[in-house]
């Protein structure tokens, strides 16, 4: 009986072990892409809205608001061991070279979705609209110029 | 010119315009042409202050910096006659006759109309002068030759007006006349030769060596390389928010033009969209190399 329950817990133990090394790397990466990609799908949506086109208005406040915690979720995003020595990915290197100057883009990200966020809330579609362009641009562009491969 | 033709090219030229012409047109054309994405350093921007040259425009013959073009009579153009700025965008040439560098996109403003200089003109002549001069270009000897840009130019520059072309509509030939004059589109977009010249079997087909050197997209309708499965709408929300198909944002030298093109009109808008959905499909894959 001992031995029966030792031998599952050895064997627990080392699929354990094999789950979290194997190409953790790439588990990340890939993790990282499908928050980016949720990312832009709300942006798209919200633009889809903002234009008239369709989706519902009544929505925008919960989108902006996905943005809002994906920005928070994309400070997390960028382990150490995911960049593009350890499988494919358009991050650059400067990402773990430059933290500081990563740390203010991710932080700008935060901000200008808290901002969307807040702005979504007033029912002003002028400064919502303004807001999604600021939030591209300072956001979106800022850190894709400096930090990601070109396709 | 015929009497159609002439016709066609005021509308061309006068489309998009308020009626008044003059100065307020003439902010509009400045609008159109981004003249303050290169005349304006990006501090003197956020400080509201325009169109005071400084800005450095890298090249890859090197760093140039754009001229003070406020009317300033020492550091700008405060001395120029209305024909020196004609001169300056149809021929490339400065008021004492020295060749401009090619930095200066007068390859394409050679195409504006008369009467869009003059009303572009009418605008500067009311921004607040700057007393402030331009940095020497940081070039080799080659490369900051007055008479070598003239040789250049007399192999890669050709001063003439845009021919409208009496077969398209006039929205088409307003469409050309914003991407291939005031847009300037194919300074960023078309590839060049090693002596930078454009390569016009490949016209808005992308470059991996542009403006600052980052890459420049592929701006035909192929659907592989280009923008062929982009939608009309697609490139309306790219001139007016910057955004992308799939939710990203364009940033940098492509973010500066949205900032102009948002402020166009609608009509204006939609006749560059036109326009660029006619072009010949190229397929010129910009990027790193698919494997």
């Amino acid at each position: 009986m001992a031995l029966r329950r030792i031998s599952m817990a050895a064997l627990a133990a080392v699929v354990a072990a094999m789950a979290a090394t194997a190409s953790a790397g790439e588990g990340d990466i890939k993790y990282r892409q499908k928050v980016m990609a949720a990312v832009g799908g709300h942006m798209g949506a919200m633009v889809t809205i903002l234009k008239g086109q369709g989706g519902n208005k009544a929505d925008i406040a919960g989108h902006a608001h996905a943005m809002a915690e994906l920005a928070k979720i994309s400070m997390h995003v960028f382990p150490k061991g995911s960049g593009p020595m350890d499988g494919k990915t358009r991050a650059k290197a400067e990402i773990w070279e430059k933290p500081d100057q990563f740390k203010a883009v991710t932080e700008a990200f935060v901000r200008e979705s808290e901002m969307l966020a807040k702005v979504a809330k007033t029912g002003d579609m002028a400064a919502f609209g303004a807001q999604i362009g600021a939030l591209g641009k300072n956001a979106c562009g800022a850190c894709h110029k400096p930090f990601r491969e070109k396709e | 010119m015929s009497a159609l033709a002439a016709g066609l090219a005021l509308v061309i030229s006068t489309a998009g315009a308020r009626a008044s012409g003059g100065v307020e047109q003439g902010a509009y054309i400045l609008t159109a042409a981004g003249c303050v994405g290169c005349h304006t350093t990006p501090s003197d921007k956020k400080a509201g202050v325009l169109l005071a040259g400084g800005r450095a425009l890298k090249t890859p013959f090197g760093v140039y910096y754009s001229p003070n073009i406020t009317p300033d009579p020492e550091h700008g153009l405060g001395a120029w006659s209305e024909a020196d700025f004609l001169t300056a965008l149809r021929h490339g040439t400065s008021p004492r006759g020295e060749h401009y560098f090619p930095v200066f996109p007068y390859v394409s403003y050679t195409r504006i109309s008369e009467r869009d200089m003059r009303d572009l003109w009418a605008y500067l002549q009311t921004v607040p002068a700057v007393a402030r001069s331009e940095p020497p270009h940081e070039v080799s000897l080659i490369f900051g030759s007055r008479f070598l840009a003239g040789l250049w130019k007399l192999i890669y520059f050709k001063p003439e007006t845009l021919a409208i072309d009496p077969g398209k509509s006039p929205e088409w030939n307003r469409g050309a006349y914003l991407v291939e004059a005031l847009g300037h589109c194919g300074e960023c977009h078309t590839p060049r030769g090693m002596l930078g010249g454009f390569q016009t079997s490949k016209h808005l087909a992308g470059t991996n060596t542009g403006p600052d050197g980052d890459s420049a997209p592929n701006i035909t309708p192929d659907s592989d390389t280009g923008i062929g499965r982009w939608s009309d709408d697609d490139l309306d929300t790219l001139f007016t928010l910057g955004m992308i198909p799939d939710g990203d944002f364009v940033g940098d030298g492509m973010g500066e033009v949205v900032e102009n093109t948002a402020k166009l009109t609608p009509e204006d808008r939609r006749a560059m969209i036109v326009y660029l959905r006619s072009l010949p499909a190229i397929q010129n894959h910009i990027g790193k190399p698919k494997n």
